[in-house]
């Protein structure tokens, strides 16, 4: 399995998504800070839960995890939909390898790629900012080694959650063997789900069952997946 | 025998593409698989690759039955399917090695192979940048770089100009000479199969009408393989 996943980094060229994850960083450091700015501009009370931690920490995630779920879409867009297509499929299928092993070899790279992007990234971001709030603070709250603890489990669910998203999204586009159909269901997913996320910031048993659950989801669309591509037929 | 099917039929829905194929070829062999378009040759090809398992009945191989998941016999099988795909960024050296990565068996190597197919100054450019000759030429190259028992090639002198059918067909002969390979070859082009195959077979609205061998049928057909052609398709093609 390791040589079929160092070998879809060959075939792929991945300057692009490298490109957009440093760009994307940039992004992030900006809306961290403006997302802790907010009080200061406008002394609005609605406006006053900006002023925490987990506030600040928990919507810079769901920046994170929209940006990376769009951007593991694209690649599953590239990787995955374009390369089961009917005409692609000669070149894959004349390989000794079981179909279910090149798709799952395909998941894999880009899961490998997109978390280590989002954790990469929002160490960069979270370090950078907590970092200067330890010496001139923006937000006017309390900073404890727990607000650095959960800015850390909030980032190792919300690449639980992009890898579930993702793959049902790819799983979606898979079956219907289209591209903008994989892009549109991740939004859709991620539209419905965003609210849910930010509920399961506070609550840590929450945080567990969508942990589980976002495995589960993730298991199962492989496994369709995995199902669709053993009987796809080269056109 | 190199490759058999025994009553292979093939349908899409309720459409019967392919009609109990009964197919012979032998070790050794080049085999020219001839038919108007639509007739179901590339549907047939697809199965005798394992890339597609046939409807009904059985694609056996060296004596044993094909299946499309089978990882051990794909090494032994070279294939051009209809236009060939590429990672179209990287280099022809590039794309062949990792054809050869998945292959995991002896094969040639990549100068030698892009040597053979008239490539050797064109490793180093991206395939993007590839004219339809020279994709050919390289879906070729990776089709045999493996040293495969059995090449299956449809339609592989489309995009060639008069020259490069010229090398491709002396680059037929070589491959079953040299490297005892078995060669399935399908083409509309009548002539291009007479000068290469050892025998050919006619399929006609998915149905194997006829396998001849070269010899008889020049005996019989001194004319050449045209008349043959259109007497046994009743003037379609």
């Amino acid at each position: 399995m390791l040589k079929l996943i160092r070998l879809e980094y060959r075939k792929t060229n991945l300057r692009p998504y490298t490109l957009s994850v440093i760009i994307a960083t940039i992004l992030f450091i900006g809306f961290i800070y403006l997302f802790a700015y907010i009080p200061r501009i406008d002394e609005d009370p609605e406006l006053l839960m900006f002023a925490e931690y987990s506030t600040v920490s928990g919507l810079l995630i769901l920046v994170s995890l929209t940006t990376y779920s769009v951007l593991a879409s694209a690649m599953f867009a590239k990787m995955v939909i374009d390369t089961f297509d009917a005409n692609s499929l000669t070149l894959i299928y004349s390989y000794p390898v079981r179909r279910s092993a090149i798709l799952l070899s395909k998941i894999i790279a880009v899961l490998l790629f997109t978390a280590a992007a989002m954790m990469i990234s929002n160490t960069v971001v979270f370090t950078l900012f907590f970092l200067t709030e330890s010496i001139s603070p923006l937000v006017n709250d309390t900073f404890v080694s727990s607000v650095v603890l959960d800015a850390l489990s909030l980032t190792l669910l919300s690449m639980a959650a992009m890898s579930a998203i993702s793959v049902t999204a790819m799983t979606i586009g898979l079956y219907r063997q289209s591209v903008p159909l994989t892009i549109i269901s991740t939004v859709v997913i991620l539209a419905s789900t965003n609210n849910v996320f930010m509920e399961v910031l506070s609550n840590p048993v929450i945080l567990l069952v969508t942990l589980v659950l976002c495995i589960v989801v993730l298991s199962v669309s492989t496994l369709l997946a995995a199902k669709h591509v053993r009987d796809l037929e080269v056109a | 025998m190199k490759v058999k099917t025994a009553d292979v039929s093939k349908l899409y829905d309720s459409y019967e593409v392919l009609k109990r194929i009964n197919m012979n070829v032998d070790d050794g062999n080049i085999y020219g698989l001839l038919g108007p378009n639509g007739a179901g040759k590339s549907t047939l090809l697809k199965m005798l690759s394992g890339l597609n398992a046939p409807s009904l009945g059985e694609v056996y191989f060296n004596g044993n039955a094909l299946h499309i998941d089978d990882g051990h016999v794909k090494p032994l099988i070279g294939s051009v399917i209809e236009t060939p795909v590429f990672y179209n960024h990287l280099s022809a050296y590039e794309n062949l090695s990792i054809h050869l990565e998945y292959m995991n068996t002896d094969h040639l190597t990549i100068e030698e192979a892009l040597t053979i197919v008239g490539l050797k100054t064109a490793g180093d450019l991206p395939v993007a940048k590839f004219s339809l000759g020279m994709r050919q030429r390289l879906a070729v190259a990776r089709a045999f770089i493996h040293l495969p028992e059995l090449l299956v090639l449809d339609e592989p002198l489309n995009g060639l100009d008069p020259k490069g059918v010229k090398e491709m067909r002396a680059l037929f002969k070589k491959l079953r000479g040299q490297f005892d390979m078995t060669l399935i070859i399908s083409s509309h082009i009548l002539n291009e199969i007479e000068h290469v195959a050892d025998e050919i077979g006619i399929l006609h609205k998915g149905e194997l009408l006829t396998e001849v061998s070269m010899q008889t049928l020049k005996i019989n057909y001194p004319d050449g393989i045209e008349t043959f052609f259109f007497n046994m398709t009743e003037g379609d093609g």
